[in-house]
């Protein structure tokens, strides 16, 4: 589980744009489009053999199919919902799900942001508005949202909370 | 003509072995897919009970069904 500070709350909620995963939910009505092509055959496929037999197989052939699209769209369900960023007043949280057993939770705090950067590459980009996000902090490395819809809203809130951040930061710094 | 499989070939232990097998390895992965959303997705969403719930019972659903048609294959 996600555990946020004290508090602390989540400004924004980031998944990937709708069309990366527009590849895996056309895949998954085409297993199931195939289905109902293959359903008109399936009485000429089993010709000849024993109509309870062959009745029975089809069926129990139909719910293993059903049962493997079912559970290939919840774990590519669960593959998107997992994979995300999250923006608190603090910091970011930027969350990689890579299947089952496999994932990498990375942070910056907010305080740390030095520049942030917004990329669209090309014409479905442009037109679908999603692109990438690179965050600056020290140390040379660079932060990266990858593919993500509201880039403008997002790079605002990024910023504004870098800079509450900072000055919190410098104030802290002067009292003491 | 109607053509039938050997008699040696008992279709029905296959099938159940087969059946239970899947079953199996079904469930540990659905059950992998529950655990990983129960516990890593981001607090306060219901997007996650929802869509497991969903996908609970529309699974048990298709499993009777396949219990169904499994005993009518003949033995």
């Amino acid at each position: 589980m996600i555990k946020l500070h004290e508090n602390e709350h989540i400004v924004l909620l980031l998944h990937k744009h709708w069309f990366v995963v527009a590849r895996t939910v056309l895949g998954i009505v085409f297993m199931i489009i195939l289905l109902a092509v293959a359903l008109p055959l399936l009485p000429f496929l089993t010709d000849g053999f024993d109509p309870a037999l062959a009745s029975a197989a089809t069926g129990l052939g139909l719910v293993v199919y059903l049962m493997m699209v079912a559970l290939f769209a919840f774990f590519s369900w669960m593959d998107y919902y997992l994979d995300l960023w999250i923006v608190t007043e603090k910091r970011i949280i930027d969350v990689e799900q890579y299947g089952l057993f496999s994932r990498e939770v990375a942070e910056i705090p907010m305080a740390s942001v030095q520049d942030v950067t917004m990329e669209v590459h090309g014409v479905i980009q442009t037109v679908l508005g999603f692109g990438t996000i690179r965050i600056q902090t020290p140390g040379e490395r660079e932060f990266t949202i990858d593919e993500i819809p509201h880039l403008g809203k997002v790079k605002d809130a990024i910023l504004d909370y870098a800079h509450r951040q900072f000055e919190a930061t410098q104030k802290t710094s002067i009292s003491v | 003509m109607i053509q039938t499989l050997p008699f040696s070939v008992p279709v029905f232990f296959i099938a159940v072995i087969a059946f239970a097998l899947f079953s199996v390895i079904y469930l540990i992965i659905a059950a992998s897919i529950i655990y990983h959303l129960r516990a890593f997705s981001p607090p306060g969403r219901a997007a996650p009970y929802i869509i497991s719930t969903v996908f609970i019972i529309v699974s048990c659903l298709l499993w009777l069904a396949g219990l169904f048609f499994l005993f009518q294959l003949p033995q």
